[in-house]
This record gives C-alpha cells, structure tokens and sequence, in this order.
C-alpha cells in the first residue's frame, strides 16, 4: 500500500463568520520529508490553510488529510502528528523561563519529565538560545520569543510541522541558524510546512513552493521548476527615472515597483544588450536571473 | 504515569509556577476576599457575626478561581494566541481545563491561607482548615468547568470582560453567602440553597460551626451532584477548536 502524503488537501474553502472568504477552493499535495513553502502576500490565505491543516479551526467545505487521517474526522490522530508554531503568540506565559517554555509544553504534549528535558535542551543548542534558557520570556526581544516559540514548535518532534512566518522579524544570523536547523529535521524526515511572504526566503530554503493570491492557488512546484516555466530569464533591473522610451516600444516586457523597473530578456546576451543601451545613455542597469518574485507577479498579472 | 496524567500535572506546573512569579497575585485573593470582613469590623459586628462573615470569605474563594479560569482562558486564546499550540496537540481539552482549576485552586489556596487560619483561630473549629479546602475545591469544581467552556467559547476578551464580576456578584454579594441563609425569610432562605455559594457556605458553617438551615452532608452531595453535572455539560459543550 503507498504511504499516503503528509497532507493533501481538496478543494479547500474557508468563510469566516461576517463573509469573509480566506480559501477558495485550494488543493494540493505534500510529500512526506519535504519542506514546503506556502508563499504569497498578505491576506493570501496562507495562515487559514495552516490552521486547518493543524486542526485549529474547520474548513467551510473541502477537504484535509494529514497522512491519510481526516482533519475533521479524526482531529485526534492528527493531533498527535504534527504541531504548530502560530504567528502571533507568546510562549505560554511572559513570567516563564526560556528552559521552562519549551520544558512545559513538551510536558504539555505527554513526554516523559526526562525526555522533555533532554529535547528541550538539544533544541535550544541546535536553534543558539541555550544562553537565554534562564532568562524570562517577557525580557526577550520579539525575535527572540519568535524563536523560542520555533523551539517548542520543533522538539516535539512531531511527523508533520506547521511553522507560520517562523523567521519574521528575526535577524540575519538567526535566520540562518534556523533554516540550518530545519533543512536538516527535513532531511531525517519529518515534514515541515512553513508559510512566508518572503519570496527570496521560499527560493532559498524550500524544495516545494505553492503561491496563493486570495485564497486560491497561482502556481506550485519546486523553485527552479517554478522559474523555468517563465518566458525570460533574466531581468535587467533599471531607476524608472532612466527607464528610455524604446523599452517598452521594442515589446519587452516591463514591471514597475516604485522608483526600480524590471526589464525582463529572454536570453543573457539580450539583457546585456537592454544594460548596455541604457548604460548608453546615462542610466544605471543591473543583470539578474529572475526569481520567484517574477513568477509570482506574472502568475497574477500585477504590476 | 498515564499520558494524560504527565500533560495535566506539565500544564498545571507551568500555570502555577508562571502565576507565583508574579507576587501581586498572593495578596490579590485575600484582599478581594476580606473586604466583606473590613466592613464588618467597620460596623462593630460581634465576633459570632465576624465569624459568619469570614466563613462567606473563605467559600468565595471558589468562585474567584472559577471566574479566573475564564479569564485565563479567554487571554490564552485571543491575547498570548498560546491556545493554538495546545489544540494542535495531543492534549484533550479537559484536560486543559482541569490543569487551569488545578493551577488557580492550588494559587487560590496559596493566597487564601491567611483568610483560613482567621476564621480557624476565631471560630475555634481545628478542622475548619480542612473544611474549607475540601468545599472550596467542591465549588472550584462546580462551577470552573462551565466557565472554562465561557472562556473558550467567547469571541474575544472584551467579551470576557465584566463577565466575571456579573457572575461573582451574582454567586458571592447578593445571596446569603457573607451572611447566614436563616437571616432571609424562611421560602426564600432555602430556595436559596440551591446556588452553589450558597449550599457551599451553609455547608461549611454547619460543619465547623454547628448551624445551617439543613445538614450539611446534604449540602455536600447537593454541590457533589451539581458538580458532576456541570462537568458533565461543560464536556459536551467543549468544542475544541478556534472558529
């Protein structure tokens, strides 16, 4: 019998009360092991879909299997397989210790008073907080609360792990302590589902990434698929103060974002040429292979 | 140790151990509960009636834990967002609620020593100390399980908001809890003891001081009853989810 995916959702809706629609009909399919991203600005639906998926709140229609077990149905299987790091949360209570959080909600979660307290302390070294385990949770730093909430959300251990914006606000050096350290869970096998509306960070770190734009799904596939499947492959970034006329009356394609424009060339010898002319005449040009960021915005149509 | 067991006492501990650092709540309880008893002495009661005062202080303590639980509960899931961790977890919701009454009684207990050992010194009753625990962890269990649920099933903390000073009024102020049930007129004064304060109370005044309008072993069944229904409806309206 094939293993089912870590999840797979249905045609997955969701309204809130006073009609606000968050899902529309979303699917998709997680394999066991991955590190999927779900990407898209906010308000996209990103959170919902978390949410659901780790039983916090039902979906309006639709459906959710975490490895093969009904989030409506059996809430109780899937409880025990996965866990959940929110947005927006505190780690318990402010009055706790960075050691105690973690301690606690393993407790919380039926590990064993020796176990909780090893895996507290393996996490709180491999995520670089072991210095701050004694210091109280109300005197640490948005980011790191963030982290220790990371902590408790990744020493349980859990098969399937729900990480919503886990490295918002934190700096570069965390992030990067972070990604380490949930790339290499990922490897040894567990499932980890993170959502960002940093698309540069959903290129870097996941093997899988699904893009939604209110509530529905725009694209899905791995990074370097998604970016194959555009028209161009580089785009020459110019100040849209020097942007020249010719641009946009030769058909090229062309974004604007505030004060840069993106000009975007199928092949390196054409955006070379699109550099040099602009460099001709007084601009400033810059070379770069697109990314995510342009296949989102070509999947939308935004500008 | 059962799994459920382990998450109780890890949740409980966590409760108590963050409520304990924070050293206002040990004289909180107390002040709230003795401020009957300083009207009192105000108003020159003789120490009997001083006596039927500090009994209500001490039973109160049972509604102060209940209607703490639906705040904690209420912030636990809208302000500290917390709540979501736990539900997606394998911890059952009551088991939940049975950490947050065992923390707050436990937290409640703590703080209400001073109020117990006055009434044990002023009445002259060693075993009131024990009474008053045993009662006012019937009455913690009694009504902390439906306010759980309240907590739970409230949209917002704002919507908490005077909830618990309504229901304490209602439970604590109002019957004849600081006061004994015989001063109200004799059809009212047991209709009265089908609140739960108000049995509790009667309860503990009989079997420390010897006086309640019917026995008070009666009374204890009556909230042990009441107690098991409350439970028993606070788990079919549990709905462990967030929407």
């Amino acid at each position: 019998m094939p293993r089912p995916p870590a999840l797979e959702a249905v045609n997955l809706v969701k309204v809130y009360r006073g009609g606000v629609v968050a899902l529309k009909g979303l699917s998709t399919r997680i394999p066991m092991g991955s590190l999927f991203c779900l990407a898209g600005p906010n308000g996209a639906g990103k959170t919902t879909f978390i949410r659901i998926s780790a039983t916090v709140i039902r979906p309006s229609s639709g459906r959710v299997e975490v490895m093969g077990y009904s989030v409506t149905e059996e809430p109780w299987r899937v409880r025990r397989l996965v866990s959940l790091m929110p947005q927006e949360a505190s780690p318990f209570s402010s009055t706790l210790r960075v050691f105690e959080a973690v301690y606690y909600y393993m407790l919380a979660r039926g590990f064993s008073m020796l176990e909780a307290r090893e895996e507290a302390r393996r996490v709180l070294e491999e995520l670089d907080l072991w210095q701050h385990r004694s210091r109280l949770v109300m005197e640490l730093s948005g980011g790191l609360r963030r982290r220790v909430l990371l902590a408790m959300a990744l020493a349980t251990g859990a098969e399937v792990v729900f990480l919503d914006e886990p490295t918002a606000g934190l700096d570069p050096e965390a992030r990067r302590a972070t990604w380490g350290y949930v790339k290499r869970l990922s490897r040894e096998g567990q499932t980890i589902v993170f959502s960002t509306h940093q698309l540069t960070e959903a290129e870097n770190v996941a093997d899988s990434v699904l893009l939604i734009e209110s509530g529905r799904r725009v694209a899905e596939g791995s990074p370097r698929e998604l970016v194959a499947k555009l028209p161009y492959r580089y785009k020459v970034v110019v100040s849209t103060e020097k942007l020249p006329d010719w641009v946009a009356e030769s058909g090229y394609r062309v974004r604007e974002y505030g004060s840069i424009a993106y000009v975007y060339a199928r092949s390196s010898e054409e955006a070379l040429r699109i550099a040099e002319e602009v460099l001709l005449e007084g601009g400033e040009a810059r070379v770069k292979p697109v990314d995510l960021e342009d296949v989102f915005a070509e999947v939308v149509g935004g500008a | 140790m059962p799994r459920w067991f382990r998450q109780l006492v890890g949740l409980a501990a966590a409760l108590l151990k963050s409520s304990l650092r924070y050293r206002t709540m040990l004289v909180q309880l107390p002040i709230v509960a003795l401020i009957p008893v300083y009207f009192a002495l105000v108003y020159r009661l003789s120490t009997a009636e001083l006596i039927q005062v500090l009994a209500g202080g001490v039973v109160s303590t049972g509604v102060w834990v209940a209607t703490g639980v639906m705040q904690d509960v209420a912030y636990e899931r809208e302000v500290y967002r917390f709540l979501e961790m736990l539900i997606a977890s394998p911890m059952k919701p009551h088991v939940y609620l049975l950490a947050h009454v065992v923390a707050s009684y436990l937290d409640a207990g703590l703080s209400t020593i001073p109020l117990i050992a006055l009434y044990a010194w002023a009445s002259g009753s060693p075993l009131s100390p024990l009474w008053a625990l045993a009662i006012s962890a019937l009455l913690t269990f009694t009504l902390a399980p439906l306010s759980g649920v309240i907590g739970l099933r409230m949209r917002s903390v704002k919507e908490v908001g005077a909830l618990p000073s309504f229901i304490s009024t209602l439970l604590v102020f109002i019957p004849p809890v600081y006061y004994p049930a015989s001063r109200l007129p004799e059809p009212l004064s047991y209709a009265s003891l089908a609140i739960p304060t108000v049995a509790a109370a009667e309860a503990f005044r009989g079997l420390t001081l010897g006086s309640s309008l019917i026995d008070p072993l009666i009374l204890l069944g009556y909230l042990a009853l009441l107690s098991a229904a409350a439970t028993g409806a606070a788990a079919r309206l549990l709905d462990w989810r967030l929407d």
